[in-house]
C-alpha cells in the first residue's frame, strides 16, 4: 500500500513516469494508489506535467534498520504497512506461542483502539503505533502497576530526548497522569492500552500497545476531542521515527525488566515525582459514580491514594480530571 | 491468614461439597462448616482463634469474624472466577451490548467480560463451552481475586 509513498519526497517532484519505472507499475496504478492514501491524513501534491511531491517530509519506518538495531536487545520486530489494531493482532498471535519481546509496528493503524472502545487516531506518518508482547513469570494478579510502569518508561524516554516545558507551571513538561497517560504541558502526548492474558497462578503475558504523537498535522488536532501534544512541538524538530522507536523500546526494555524483578514498588517514588496531579484536587469518574479528593500518591501496587472527607480511598480505576478543569 | 486464602478455602468447601474443613496454621485455626441440608449458611473462624488485641473503646464485636451468609442457592455448573482484582465491564464499550447474558450458549474461548485494573485490561474467556446459567456481577462492579463471575452449565 505504501510502496509508492516511499518513493516520494518533500523536496522535489517525482514524475509518474519515473515512479512507474522504479516500481514496475503503470502510471494509472501509481495515480490510483496515491489517491487512495489521501484520506489517511497525508497530503500529496500532484501537478500535471511535474509529478508528485509530499507536503511534509515523512521518515518511513524501515524493517531492516529496526531489526538490526533492536535484535541486540532481544526484540523480534515486524513492520506492517497497515494493521487494524496492532494490539489485537499481537494478542491473537500471543496465544499461539509468539515469542517474548515480539514487536508489531505499523505505519497505518485503521482500527486503533483506546480504552473501552474509544478510537485512537493517528494520520499516516504522524506518530508511532506499535505493540509489544512481554511474557512475565509473575501471575496475572502481580501485574498490578504495569500500566504505571509503562507510562513512566515513555515519559522518561521523552524527557531523555530533551522535551522542554512550554510554560512555567510546575506540572508542565513531560509528566505522567494516573494510571498511564503521558502528558506534555498537560496535553496528551502518548496513549497506552495494555491487554493481559494468563491465569491467577501461572505465568502471564501482556500486550502493550503504544500510540505516540510525533508530529500531528493541524487538521488532526482539530479532529481529536481533547488537548493533544506532539514531540515535534516540544523538541523544536521532528525526530527520525526509526531512531525514536529504538529509543522508546530501549526505555521500555529497561523499565519492564525492572518491573519483572521487583514490581512497581521499586519505581513508585520516580513515578510520583513525575505525576502531573500529585497533591492536586481531582475528580475520579467511575461507572458507579464520582469520587472527589486530593491525590496523596500511589501505593506499591500502583493504586491511587485519594484523601477524601471520608478518609483515604484506594482507587483501582476511574477517569481522573482536575477539579474545575474541563478535561 | 489473609482474606484471599480464606476466600479460597471457602470456595474450596463450597465446590467440593464437604461439610466441614478445619485448618491449623501456626497459632491460627480456621474452621469452615457448611450445613449440607436446609439453609446453606457458611460460617468460619470462631473468635477465640484470633488473639487480636481489642482497640480501646471499640465495640466488642469489632474483631470478631462475622458469619458469612452464602449466596442464595446458585445454579449448578462451572464457576468462572476473576483472576485479578479490578472492575468488571460486561460490554466492549459503554452503551454496547453485553458480551453475554443468562441463557446464552458460549463456546470455549468466547469473551465473557473484561476486568480492568489501572487500565490493565483482561478479557475473561469461557474456559469451557455451555450455557450461561448465572451472571454474578454487575457492570462497573469492583471484584476481588477469585470472585465468582459467571456460572456455565
Amino acid at each position: 500500500m505504501l510502496d509508492v509513498l516511499r518513493h516520494l519526497s518533500a523536496d522535489e517532484f517525482v514524475s509518474g513516469e519515473v515512479l512507474a519505472e522504479r516500481l514496475g507499475l503503470s502510471r494509472a496504478t501509481i495515480n490510483n494508489r496515491l489517491r487512495a492514501v489521501q484520506p489517511l491524513g497525508l497530503t500529496v501534491y500532484s501537478i500535471p506535467g511535474r509529478g508528485y511531491r509530499l507536503a511534509r517530509p515523512v521518515s518511513w519506518l524501515d524493517e531492516r534498520v529496526l531489526t538490526a538495531a533492536l535484535s541486540g536487545l532481544g526484540f523480534h520486530l515486524r513492520l506492517e504497512d497497515s494493521a487494524e489494531s496492532t494490539n489485537s493482532q499481537l494478542l491473537a498471535h500471543a496465544m499461539h506461542g509468539l515469542p517474548h519481546k515480539s514487536v508489531l509496528v505499523t505505519e497505518w493503524q485503521h482500527g486503533g483502539r483506546g480504552r473501552r472502545g474509544r478510537p485512537w487516531l493517528a494520520p499516516l506518518g504522524s506518530g508511532l503505533t506499535f505493540s509489544l508482547l512481554w511474557r512475565f513469570n509473575r501471575p496475572l494478579a502481580e501485574l498490578s502497576g504495569l500500566s504505571l510502569a509503562v507510562g513512566l518508561a515513555l515519559a522518561q524516554a521523552a524527557r531523555a530526548l530533551g522535551m522542554a516545558a512550554g510554560r512555567g507551571n510546575w506540572a508542565d513538561g513531560v509528566r505522567v497522569k494516573w494510571p498511564n497517560d503521558v502528558l506534555h504541558d498537560q496535553a496528551k502526548l502518548a496513549g497506552i492500552l495494555i491487554e493481559v492474558q494468563g491465569d491467577a497462578l501461572g505465568p502471564s503475558a501482556a500486550v502493550i500497545g503504544v500510540g505516540l504523537n510525533v508530529r500531528l498535522p493541524d487538521e488532526a488536532r482539530a479532529a481529536i476531542d481533547q488537548p493533544v501534544a506532539d514531540l515535534a512541538a516540544g523538541l523544536g524538530q521532528t525526530p527520525e521515527r526509526n531512531v525514536l522507536l529504538c529509543h522508546l523500546l530501549a526505555h521500555l526494555d529497561r523499565v519492564l525488566r525492572q518491573f519483572e524483578a521487583a514490581g512497581f514498588a521499586g519505581m513508585r517514588a520516580e513515578w510520583e515525582a513525575l505525576h502531573a496531579y500529585q497533591g492536586s484536587d481531582v475528580r475520579m469518574a467511575g461507572v458507579q459514580g464520582d469520587v472527589l479528593g486530593r491525590v496523596l500518591g500511589v501505593d506499591a501496587e500502583g493504586a491511587l491514594l485519594l484523601e477524601t472527607p471520608a478518609g483515604v480511598r484506594r482507587m483501582m480505576s476511574g477517569e481522573m480530571s482536575l477539579r474545575g478543569m474541563p478535561f | 491468614m489473609d482474606l484471599r486464602k480464606l476466600k479460597k478455602l471457602i470456595d474450596l468447601v463450597q465446590e467440593s461439597g464437604i461439610a466441614e474443613l478445619e485448618i491449623t496454621e501456626g497459632e491460627e485455626k480456621v474452621r469452615i462448616s457448611r450445613s449440607v441440608a436446609g439453609n446453606a449458611a457458611t460460617m468460619f473462624a470462631p473468635p477465640q482463634y484470633y488473639p487480636m488485641p481489642q482497640p480501646v473503646g471499640a465495640p466488642a464485636t469489632a474483631a470478631v469474624a462475622e458469619p458469612v451468609e452464602a449466596e442464595p442457592a446458585q445454579p449448578e455448573g462451572h464457576i468462572v472466577k476473576s483472576p485479578m482484582v479490578g472492575t468488571v465491564y460486561r460490554s466492549p464499550s459503554p452503551g454496547a451490548k453485553s458480551f453475554v447474558e443468562v441463557g446464552q450458549s458460549v463456546n470455549a474461548g468466547e469473551t465473557l467480560c473484561i476486568i480492568e485494573a489501572m487500565k490493565l485490561m483482561n478479557e475473561i474467556e469461557a474456559d469451557q463451552g455451555g450455557v450461561i446459567k448465572a451472571v454474578l456481577v454487575e457492570n462497573g462492579q469492583p471484584v476481588e481475586y477469585g470472585e465468582p463471575l459467571f456460572i456455565i452449565g
